[in-house]
């Protein structure tokens, strides 16, 4: 079954996917992060025997590798934070990853629902089922003032974290981006780079999600998330249709030689994969090239991760992971129809 | 305003005592308040003068100055009952260690989490567990753990709804409590 992030009909131009994330506890235990090895492995298997009738396949991510693990974090579905933890940790997994639990991260669990392209009436009912059937099997750590109580007090109230990925490969260009980012904070939402540092995003990727969990309702958090997300895809759109009408062949240009580079190139590193698979994207929505089969260019993104990349063409020396990228991305790329 | 008992520092404290049911509020500053002593348990709260830039700074992300962590050792008495985590750890990560966290740090805590917030009541959805427990009675709370988290958080409450004499006795309560807790020990 193929994942949901190679799924390419769900996907839209400027909208890559959406996600929400639920942090519950529960109650009479303390938080993972003070447990020792014995209670965290209680915890785990506890929770383990009760969400086993969900029908996910589970994991031990103890006794899992680091690239495994340092893979799932490229894929977001494990903090990043957590790849190097040795405690025990579990993961509930669906077959397509677009749905995850994870037992004794920074909280006792960790619902995770996540699918290509706008949509968070599914996600948020998915994830919402699933919370639910937990809690009438576990009792959660819930305050009638805080709601649900976390390890980390900038998730509680709702525990949730609502986000949407966006391709903003023109907008976030303009001397404005940045200024617009300052905004949205003020109003209680983050909008983050994916890749690389905060100074120099490659791939154009930007996180737009909720700062804020405490005193909101989930549908509230929602639609302010979704209400910056529109005006940021709105600007975007409008950006590239004018930019097509005055500058089509300079953008032509652009696109066909980022084509070039990555089908012929026999060394990527990872900043120029990204650029390259970033103008790739935009010149397919905006109709400058046409790919003789469909292909999830999010998802040749994620292949190219350092984690990820090891997983599909390992095992191989770190040396050699400048060639091996381009070997992933020549043999995943479809002809163009000419 | 100057503090009224040493009348040389700015007075950033206010205490309001009740006696008899006679209301009297003091400003005082941060070294006055903590020479006098208003049971151990505020005296905690007013060590190491504190500020909210600081805590704030710590939850988003900055790293407060080596210095600034020996001065926050004081405030370390404050524990969590349940986890033992205490303020100060919870200053240098950022994290509760347990759920009870939330009533054991409220005083401290609640005006900080609102800034950071926005709000400090949550309004979205509740447990399934926890619609049927409504009208349950909270008397049900056995351990002197949770006798304490639940007087904290009384306490809390009075205080924001300005009934000092409901908060005097919670107060008293909780020191009378934490008296037995520490002669069983």
């Amino acid at each position: 079954m193929s994942k949901w992030y190679e799924d390419v009909q769900r996907q839209q131009d400027v909208y890559v996917f959406t996600r929400v994330r639920l942090a519950r506890n529960i109650r009479g235990h303390v938080f993972p992060g003070k447990m020792d090895d014995v209670q965290a492995g209680q915890m785990v298997e506890e929770l383990r025997a009760g969400l086993s009738g969900l029908g996910l396949s589970y994991r031990d991510l103890s006794h899992s590798s680091e690239a495994y693990r340092k893979g799932l974090a490229e894929r977001r579905i494990l903090n990043s934070g957590l790849v190097k933890r040795t405690s025990p940790m579990g993961l509930f997994l669906s077959e397509n990853e677009s749905e995850s639990i994870l037992l004794c991260g920074d909280d006792h669990i960790r619902i995770q629902c996540i699918q290509g392209g706008l949509g968070f009436r599914g996600v948020w009912d998915q994830a919402s089922v699933t919370d639910d059937w937990i809690s009438r099997r576990f009792p959660y750590a819930f305050d009638r003032k805080y709601g649900y109580l976390t390890a980390f007090p900038t998730n509680v109230g709702t525990g949730l974290r609502a986000g949407v990925l966006l391709h903003l490969p023109v907008i976030s260009n303009s001397k404005q981006f940045r200024s617009l980012m300052d905004e949205a904070k003020r109003i209680g939402i983050s909008i983050k780079g994916l890749f690389g540092d905060p100074a120099e995003n490659y791939g154009a990727l930007y996180y737009v999600s909720n700062q804020k969990t405490l005193g909101q309702t989930e549908d509230e958090l929602i639609m302010s998330v979704q209400r910056v997300a529109a005006q940021l895809a709105g600007q975007e759109r409008k950006t590239r249709i004018e930019l097509m009408k005055g500058h089509r062949s300079e953008r032509e240009d652009e696109v066909y030689k980022s084509y070039g580079v990555l089908r012929y190139a026999r060394k990527l590193t990872l900043k120029e994969g990204l650029v390259y698979l970033s103008q790739i994207r935009s010149g397919i929505y905006d109709g400058v090239i046409r790919m003789e089969k469909p292909v999830s260019i999010y998802s040749l993104m994620l292949g190219i991760q350092p984690g990820n990349l090891q997983l599909d063409m390992g095992p191989f020396e770190e040396d050699q992971t400048d060639s091996m990228r381009a070997a992933y991305i020549r043999e995943r790329l479809p002809e163009l129809v000419r | 305003m100057l503090c009224e008992k040493c009348r040389q520092r700015e007075a950033n404290i206010k205490y309001t005592e009740v006696i008899n049911g006679v209301k009297t509020e003091h400003n005082l500053c941060a070294q006055c308040a903590r020479e006098m002593d208003f049971g151990g348990y505020y005296a905690a709260l007013f060590d190491g003068d504190y500020s909210v830039g600081k805590l704030l700074s710590s939850l988003l992300g900055f790293q407060p100055d080596t210095e600034e962590v020996e001065d926050d050792r004081k405030i370390s008495r404050i524990a969590c009952p349940t986890c033992h985590t205490t303020y100060s750890d919870f200053i240098r990560e950022s994290r509760f260690g347990c759920p009870d966290c939330y009533s054991t740090f409220d005083l401290l805590m609640g005006e900080k989490i609102k800034a950071l917030q926005g709000n400090d009541h949550h309004t979205g959805k509740t447990p399934a567990f926890c619609a049927g427990e409504e009208d349950q009675p909270d008397e049900t709370v056995k351990t002197p753990e949770e006798q304490l988290a639940l007087l904290n958080s009384r306490l809390k409450e009075a205080i924001q709804e300005e009934e000092y004499e409901e908060a005097a006795k919670y107060r008293d309560a909780i020191k009378e409590l934490k008296g037995r807790m520490k002669a069983d020990v």
